[in-house]
């Protein structure tokens, strides 16, 4: 019910009050009037009677006068029990005791004159006229009373007729008025109680949708967040809450948003953010990626998409946004591109070595072919043939190098795993050394080193001899002709690195023009040279495949320094 | 059949050289085989244009030129020779890969240098360069 109906329902208990009041006070007054009036009619009654005794007397009198008494007796008892009745019944009333009194009084003179006419023998005529002019203006005076005793008690009644009729009137307006109120107040409370039926109805509708919005709200995989003009959370749902570190949502409405869902170097830059896009004087951001920090100290990377919230009249009333954890995403972004990386290095190795398997054995066999095509069959002694056998034989050497070559390439990545063993720095050399022996002396290059920053490594050892005679023989292959070549080895200890270098004085590489070339498969920067450059490539992915790297110094004519980190 | 005077062999390995150079005496489609053992010297020889033009003999009219060479390989040599062009006596100068590459991007690729005229792959046969002998000379 709502003030209207109440303010209604007061007024109208209020008048049904008031009608009920009047009723009563209505019903009463003319329940007493009728009583008077019956008492009235009675007392009408009464006089007529009492009028008809005095007619009577009178009667009597005039008939009678000379001769018997007996009937004036009779008609005189009739008259007195008459007045006698009348007494007892209307002694209460002042009026009408007058009124018999004064009637009484009459017919008593009226008596006396009779009886002085009748009792007296001796009348003269003048007398007995006078006396008779008495009686008859006595008696006519009685009946003159009666009559307006009657006449005014009639004009009362009438007057009680019409004010009966008028309080009848009355009281049909009453019943008229008080049916219509009840009409009027059941229609009103048939309206209300359909009314509030129907809001109840529509209340629990509400709720029904408010509580399917809500759900909808908290099974949502996003936090979806509603920022009031004034920063503070006007709506959070359950994911938003988990994120913060399990919250209520007592805890957060209300609350400034950025104190909650931005890590502390941001808050005010974001905050500053806000109002200008609050004011209108910036645009807001579509997308962002911002980081959370959750009360459990734990920061996820969420990725906000945010929308403006405006009133009818385009009025900037918050910020409605949805945000999804994009921690784990960014994550595998990462290691995808990190993939990525690797499988792109790993493609160029594969192109390479598809190009070197392909032209490398091309190259040799297509010489072969050609050699032997130009064998002379029909003449075996031809000289010739001698030249042509002997390059044949040459081309299956390099075939047969290139051959060892991408076998090692293959083995690199199947090998992997070549067990470390205890490695004796100066003691491996040295080995290496006497395998090369007769190279070494052939090309006249001085070998010097100094492992007292390190001789003991834990590396596989056919690897290491690898380096070893790589980094020797590439010294003997690209020394210089203008002065006596030398090579230096030296092992430093850096971080948790051994680091050996291997400088030596010879041609040297233009690092500028081909240092991005250095270690990939076939690739040579000097002419004349045997070889097709495939050592430093297979050298640098056994060192890299345990974890260690080669760089490289060079300056051209002067010399190269490798550095080979180690592990350790 | 009309022989080509100057053929010039540029290639690094020498084994190629002597086969090429011997099938073309085959082929008896050259008066004169020279070769060069890099590109760079190739370029050198060019680029000499005093020398070049100081006497008929040094006219080269086909080039035989392989791709993979150490320092410079055949397409560098190709785009720095495109810079010598604007030299009336090189404009005639022809040029036939001979390469032992598979790719037919190295293919595409040469065929995009002006006077590259063809792309063989090793090794070359007799009747192939009598076709060419037929076909541009």
């Amino acid at each position: 019910m709502n003030f209207n109906s109440r303010l209604y329902t007061i007024i109208a208990v209020i008048l049904s009050l008031l009608f009920i009041v009047w009723s009563l006070t209505l019903i009463q007054t003319v329940k007493k009037q009728r009583d008077d009036v019956s008492v009235n009619v009675g007392v009408i009654n009464q006089i007529n009677a009492l009028n008809d005794a005095v007619m009577e007397l009178q009667n009597i009198h005039l008939d009678d006068k000379y001769r018997t008494n007996s009937n004036w007796s009779s008609g005189l008892e009739t008259y007195f029990k008459s007045v006698a009745i009348f007494r007892e019944k209307n002694k209460n009333s002042v009026e009408l005791s007058d009124y018999i009194y004064s009637l009484d009084s009459l017919i008593r003179s009226a008596v006396l004159v009779h009886n002085e006419i009748y009792n007296s023998h001796k009348l003269s005529e003048a007398e007995l006229n006078q006396l008779e002019t008495e009686f008859k203006s006595e008696m006519n005076e009685a009946l003159e009373l009666n009559e307006t005793t009657i006449g005014s008690i009639r004009k009362k009644l009438s007057g009680y007729s019409e004010q009966l009729a008028w309080r009848w009137t009355q009281l049909n307006a009453l019943v008229i008025f008080s049916c219509l109120l009840a009409l009027v107040l059941s229609i009103v409370s048939i309206l209300n109680s359909i009314n509030y039926n129907k809001r109840i109805k529509a209340m629990t509708a509400l709720r029904a949708e408010k509580d399917k919005a809500q759900s909808y709200l908290d099974m949502a995989g996003s936090i979806l967040v509603v920022i009031d003009r004034n920063q503070n959370i006007s709506m959070l749902n359950k994911k938003g809450l988990e994120i913060l570190g399990n919250l209520m949502e007592e805890e957060v409405i209300g609350k400034n948003a950025f104190d909650y869902f931005s890590s502390p170097s941001e808050v005010k830059a974001l905050k500053d953010g806000f109002e200008r896009v609050m004011k209108g004087e910036s645009v807001l951001t579509n997308y962002y990626e911002r980081k959370v920090l959750s009360r459990t100290g734990e920061e996820r990377l969420v990725g906000w998409h945010n929308s403006l919230l405006e009133d009818v009249s385009g009025k900037i009333m918050g910020v409605l946004s949805s945000g999804d954890d994009i921690t784990e995403k960014k994550f595998r972004e990462r290691a995808l591109k990190e993939t990525v990386i690797k499988l792109e290095k790993s493609n160029e190795q594969l192109e390479g070595f598809a190009y070197m398997a392909t032209h490398d054995l091309r190259a040799p066999v297509a010489n072969i072919i050609a050699l032997l095509s130009l064998f002379n069959k029909e003449n075996p002694a031809d000289e010739e043939n001698k030249f042509i056998f002997g390059k044949v034989e040459e081309s299956v050497k390099i075939l047969n190098n290139t051959l060892n070559d991408l076998i090692d390439i293959v083995a690199v990545n199947k090998n992997k795993y070549d067990e470390k063993v205890h490695i004796d720095i100066e003691e491996t050399l040295k080995d290496v050394i006497e395998s090369i022996k007769e190279d070494i002396n052939k090309s006249g290059i001085q070998i010097s080193y100094d492992f007292s920053g390190g001789n003991e490594i834990s590396y596989p050892a056919s690897q290491f001899r690898s380096i070893l005679i790589n980094m020797l023989t590439n010294a003997i292959k690209y020394r210089s002709p203008e002065r006596k070549p030398t090579i230096k080895i030296q092992s430093t200890k850096e971080k948790n690195f051994l680091r050996l270098d291997f400088t030596d004085n010879g041609l040297g590489i233009d690092m500028r023009k081909y240092g991005s070339r250095l270690f990939q498969m076939n690739t040579r920067f000097h002419a004349g040279t045997e070889g097709k450059g495939v050592g430093l490539f297979i050298i640098k992915s056994q060192v890299e495949a345990i974890g260690g790297k080669i760089t490289v110094d060079s300056v051209p004519g002067s010399g190269t320094t490798f550095r080979v980190y180690i592990k350790c | 059949m009309k022989k080509i005077k100057h053929i010039m062999l540029v290639d690094d390995d020498d084994t190629t050289i002597y086969v090429t150079r011997r099938f073309i005496e085959k082929a008896g489609i050259a008066e004169k085989i020279t070769s060069k053992k890099s590109a760079q010297e190739a370029l050198a020889y060019f680029s000499d244009f005093d020398k070049y033009k100081s006497s008929p003999e040094h006219e080269v009219d086909l080039i035989f030129l392989d791709i993979n060479m150490p320092v410079m390989d055949g397409f560098e040599f190709l785009e720095e020779f495109e810079k010598l062009i604007f030299e009336p006596a090189l404009k005639k100068v022809k040029i036939i890969m001979l390469t032992s590459s598979v790719f037919h991007i190295d293919r595409y690729k040469s065929q995009s240098f002006p006077n590259v005229i063809g792309y063989i792959s090793k090794p070359v046969s007799i009747d192939s360069l009598k076709d060419i002998a037929e076909r541009y000379f």
